[in-house]
């Protein structure tokens, strides 16, 4: 498009100038023609100079005949001269022009001059120029007008541009009014459609215009005007083919076109098609259309025009579309969520639970049902009260804490109502705040289930969990073996806490002796002490002993009272529950519970404090059993000790007098064995047979108590210090017996088999002694083998570890076994075989010390086995031995390593 | 039983053994075997711890002894009246004189006690008295052929300055 603006400056300006120029040449001329004073010339100078001009020159004479013409006048008007001056004035002007310019010409038959005159020009060809001419008077010398000259500018292309820019003025006019009239229309689609097919009509000077929807494979119209707009099909129409191509489609000719048939609009008598499709951001939804009866009707400017209305339109469609399902969708949300509140004020009615919403006062705005169900109001008599008239005073300012806070929705708590009635309603109430958009708080919502049964409940769980703890405690007193008077405390501290009771005791009776001791109770909370009673300050012994629990509702209403019930009475109390203590059906005592309300106690306390009383009475009855048992017990540990005391003084005693006296004997035997010896040795010879004889005899005796005295010795040592004990290895210290006795074992065949004998814990001295013994006597009991035979074995029994020697000595019957190992016990006589009987006695002397036995099998004449252990495996275990206080010389033994103990 | 050669002092007849025993029985059953030993021995006897130092020290009843050699073995039994052997020990072992004369200790007990006293007190050995008659008789002679055969005797000591 053509800048007019310019373009008219420009035009303006050379016009300007050519203006200038001609007058500088008409002055120039002038002085020519003064010179030269021809016509003739003048005109042929004229001609020279104006026949290369791009501009127009024309003059006329007064008559209005055309004097002169210049080349580009010619090319103009596309007329030659000579038809020009033939022609009728104004002739070549467009007819509609030609008043404008026939009024100005006079002016210029006055003298004026005409300046830019704009007008159209009919060319030869039929074409219309247009023409902007300017004119001035011609002169003689004289001054008198003498013509017209006028020269005239081609401004075809700029009022060309001119016309289009006003056409696109006008189709952006169009474009704004359309707009205008969009957002009158509301968006509403059928309207904007209206509007865009009118204006499009108008702008491209269609006879009609079309806007077709696509629905499926059809293109349907949707809004026309000015002409019939039949239904087409998508892939047989220019519609049809504008939509699958998305470009505008143009048929200057229906009858011409060879693509389509045309058919419909062919009938319509429809020449010209223009259709351009309307396009959202995705998809073509349709087309716009005008159509004109006139074949080649439409220009590139209506093209123009359509393409722009097309693409306003497609978005304003698309808008409308989306506003218009955004509008539906708002429909249905708003219809939905009517629905919903519908269902939720049914559903809010008949909840289980009483629902209200109040203001931020907490005045009531709404209750449901089921909430004035449970208050027992009607509806409406709720609304408009404050929610706290109907919350019990003690629950009121819980309640308005909860209610009044915003923060933490979902609150819950119990909270006591009251009905109309009275009556009262526990409620758990669960209760949010309803915040308004600035978050303050524009009322509430409370929520509240009658949980009246439940406390009930509750409490009674609560009640029957005390008494099963109660019960609890009892046994717990039983097993923890207390005094009676804790454990009635423990009692009475339970029975307080769940009956009404200003005074409760325990007290115990002992009939036999007419005595009664209260043993533990409160009073006024405060603990008593143990107080003895006479029994005669009770109810009379026949009464208390029937064993039946005693309800007195009211003292004062009473007469005759035991003193003790007039003392209570005087301390205040009005009912009285008393309870026996029973233990196989005696009365050991009984519980008294005072309170200073008459009739204080229903059934279920007097439950509670039977229940108490049962394992209470044997909680004390075992109690003092056990102190009983106790106390004897310690009796016989007293009498245990003393004994024990005395048996080990006893022992001590005999042992040192016999290592004393064993001690003792020991000179006088020395002397014995050595002066009968001398006597035999130094005059034996010379003594008669018999005297010989007694001398032989004393020696023997001598040589017997000897050994006597010898064991005994031994023996008396074995107690006397603590038993040691150490690992000790049996086979080496078997071995080491067996070297020992080699001596007296000179000249025999003697078979020794030892085993491998195992470690046992013993005290290595006196193991030594014990099978020193044991190997000793068999070694003299198989004297008369010819090869003897002893074998050392170990033997485990019970436990304990030890040996077995076996011998092939002459055994013996086992029916003197008992007398095997008493002391001095013999079971051959002194001329079968040697020996005073104790080595045996010293051996189980010495097992037993370890905790150990020995015994022995035999038959006679087939050999022994005699078993010895030594006590359980256990190590590092000292026994304190049944040790003796030794003798005299021995009792400042205190440091020697050993305990003294004993 | 050898008679073994005796090895006479050079000194005049001087006393071998002194034997301190208050039981005569004893103490005649102890002199058989030393003089079976040593014949030409000559042996005294002590019959209590009293008497044994008046000897040994030369003082009392012995106050002529004062300066006598002292015998070359004491055969002490402990179990004295009145001054017991133990004393008898301590008394000889004061002495500078006496103090290095050998004395071995006759004893019933095996007294693990006493007899670690006894060696405190200075004795040279300890035998514990068999009452077996062969046993008697050869511990005597053991202890007396060790004493006056094998032993070297300590040379006298100076007599004291009286």
């Amino acid at each position: 498009m053509e800048i007019p603006g310019a373009f008219l400056l420009t035009g303006g300006a050379l016009l300007a100038l050519s203006v200038t120029l001609l007058a500088l040449l008409w002055l120039e001329w002038r002085r020519r023609r003064r010179a030269e004073r021809s016509t003739a010339e003048m005109q042929s100078q004229l001609q020279t100079v104006t026949a290369t001009m791009r501009e127009g020159v024309i003059a006329y004479d007064m008559e209005r005949n055309l004097s002169f013409i210049n080349p580009a006048f010619e090319r103009l008007t596309g007329y030659p001269a000579d038809d020009l001056r033939e022609q009728e004035f104004l002739h070549h002007i467009h007819h509609e022009d030609r008043p404008a310019i026939l009024a100005e010409w006079d002016r210029l038959g006055q003298g004026g001059a005409l300046r830019d005159q704009e007008y159209r020009v009919i060319t030869r060809a039929g074409q219309v120029r247009w023409c902007s001419s300017s004119w001035e008077p011609m002169r003689d010398e004289s001054g008198r007008q003498i013509g017209y000259l006028g020269t005239e500018f081609d401004i075809t292309e700029r009022k060309l541009g001119e016309e289009a820019m006003r056409l696109d003025t006008e189709l952006f006019q169009a474009v704004l009014e359309l707009q205008q009239a969009v957002s009158a229309a509301g968006l509403d689609s059928e309207t904007v459609m209206r509007v865009i097919a009118e204006r499009i009509q108008t702008l491209t000077g269609a006879s009609g215009a079309v806007i077709e929807a696509l629905d499926g494979e059809d293109l349907v119209p949707t809004v026309h005007v000015g002409t019939d707009a039949p239904r087409l099909k998508l892939n047989a129409s220019l519609s049809g083919l504008c939509v699958r191509s998305g470009e505008l489609q143009r048929c200057d000719d229906t009858l011409a076109d060879t693509r389509n048939p045309h058919e419909p609009y062919r009938q319509l008598g429809i020449r010209s098609i223009l259709v351009v499709p309307l396009k959202d951001e995705h998809r073509t939804l349709g087309v716009l259309k005008v159509v004109s009866p006139e074949a080649h009707a439409f220009t590139d400017r209506d093209v123009k025009a359509l393409r722009l209305l097309g693409g306003l339109m497609g978005a304003a469609l698309s808008n409308a579309a989306s506003f218009e399902g955004r509008q539906n969708r708002l429909e249905d949300r708003t219809r939905a969520l009517q629905d919903s509140e519908q269902r939720f004020k049914q559903l809010v009615d008949v909840a289980q639970e009483g629902i209200w919403v109040a203001d931020d006062r907490g005045i009531i705005t709404y209750v449901n049902k089921r909430l004035a169900d449970l208050l027992g109001y009607g509806n409406g008599s709720l609304l408009g009260r404050p929610v706290y008239d109907f919350i019990e005073a003690e629950s009121r300012s819980g309640a308005q804490r909860t209610l009044s806070r915003k923060a933490s929705p979902g609150h819950n708590q119990d909270l006591r109502f009251r009905r109309r009635d009275g009556t009262q309603l526990w409620g758990l109430v669960s209760s949010s705040p309803i915040l308004g958009k600035d978050g303050a708080l524009v009322g509430t919502v409370g929520m509240v289930t009658d949980i009246t049964e439940r406390k009930r409940a509750e409490d009674q769980l609560r009640r029957s969990a005390d008494r099963l703890a109660m019960l609890h405690d009892m046994d717990q007193a039983i097993l923890a073996a207390r005094s009676p008077a804790e454990i009635g405390r423990a009692a009475m501290g339970r029975i307080r806490r769940m009956v009404p009771s200003q005074r409760c005791t325990v007290t115990l009776f002992d009939f036999a002796r007419g005595e009664a001791e209260l043993i533990a109770g409160y009073k006024g909370g405060v603990q008593m002490g143990a107080v003895p009673l006479p029994l005669g300050e009770f109810s009379p012994a026949a009464v208390l002993q029937r064993g039946s629990m005693r309800y007195l509702e009211d003292l004062t209403a009473m007469e005759d009272l035991p003193p003790i019930l007039r003392h209570l009475r005087a301390e205040g109390l009005r009912s009285v529950l008393s309870v026996p203590l029973l233990v196989d059906g005696e009365v050991i005592g009984e519980i008294n519970i005072g309170s200073s309300t008459p009739s204080a106690y229903e059934p279920e306390h007097r439950d509670i404090a039977s229940e108490v009383a049962t394992p209470l009475a044997i909680a004390i009855q075992h109690a003092r059993l056990r102190q009983e048992l106790a106390r004897q017990t310690g009796e016989l540990e007293r009498k245990l000790g003393e004994r024990s005391a005395a048996l080990r003084a006893a022992t001590a005693e005999i042992e040192t007098l016999l290592y004393s006296v064993s001690h003792d004997l020991r000179a006088p035997l020395r002397h014995l064995i050595g002066f009968s010896r001398m006597l035999l040795d130094d005059h034996g010879r010379d003594l008669e047979p018999g005297a010989l004889h007694y001398a032989e005899r004393i020696n023997q005796a001598a040589g017997s108590m000897a050994t006597l005295v010898d064991d005994l010795i031994g023996l008396s040592r074995i107690g006397r210090r603590d038993l040691l004990r150490r690992a000790v290895g049996l086979t080496t210290l078997v071995e080491d017996v067996v070297d020992r006795l080699r001596s007296t074992t000179d000249g025999r065949v003697i078979d020794w088999q030892i085993e491998e004998l195992p470690t046992v814990e013993c005290d290595p001295a006196l193991t030594t002694i014990a099978i020193t013994h044991l190997l000793a006597n068999a070694v003299k009991f198989t004297r008369p083998r010819e090869r003897a035979t002893i074998r050392v074995r170990p033997v485990e029994v019970d436990g304990q570890a030890g040996l077995q020697v076996e011998d092939n000595g002459v055994g013996f019957k086992m029916a003197y076994v008992g007398k095997l190992f008493g002391m001095f016990q013999r079971l051959h006589r002194p001329d079968e075989f040697e020996g005073n009987g104790a080595g045996l006695a010293v051996v189980q002397r010495i097992a037993l010390l370890h905790g150990g036995r020995v015994w022995a099998e035999s038959e006679p004449d087939a050999g022994a086995r005699f078993y010895l252990t030594l006590g359980s495996r256990e190590a590092g275990k000292r026994v304190g031995g049944e040790a003796g206080k030794g003798d005299i010389e021995e009792t400042q033994q205190t440091n020697s390593g050993d305990d003294a103990r004993g | 039983m050898t008679a073994l050669p005796t090895r006479l002092p050079a000194y005049p007849p001087t006393t071998d053994v002194l034997l301190v025993e208050d039981n005569p029985l004893d103490a005649e059953l102890a002199l058989r075997p030393l003089r079976e030993l040593s014949p030409g021995s000559i042996i005294e006897v002590a019959r209590d711890g009293e008497e044994a130092l008046d000897f040994l020290l030369g003082r009392g009843g012995w106050r002529h002894r004062l300066g006598a050699p002292l015998p070359r073995l004491v055969l002490l039994d402990l179990t004295l009246p009145r001054l017991d052997g133990m004393e008898v020990l301590r008394g000889v072992r004061a002495n500078a004189r006496t103090r290095l004369t050998p004395v071995v200790v006759l004893t019933s007990s095996t007294d693990p006690r006493q007899l670690s006293q006894c060696y405190q007190a200075g004795a040279n050995s300890c035998i514990q008295k068999p009452v077996g008659y062969d046993e008697f008789w050869a511990a005597i002679q053991t202890v007396g052929r060790y004493w006056l055969v094998f032993n070297q005797s300590p040379p006298a000591a100076a007599p004291p300055v009286t």
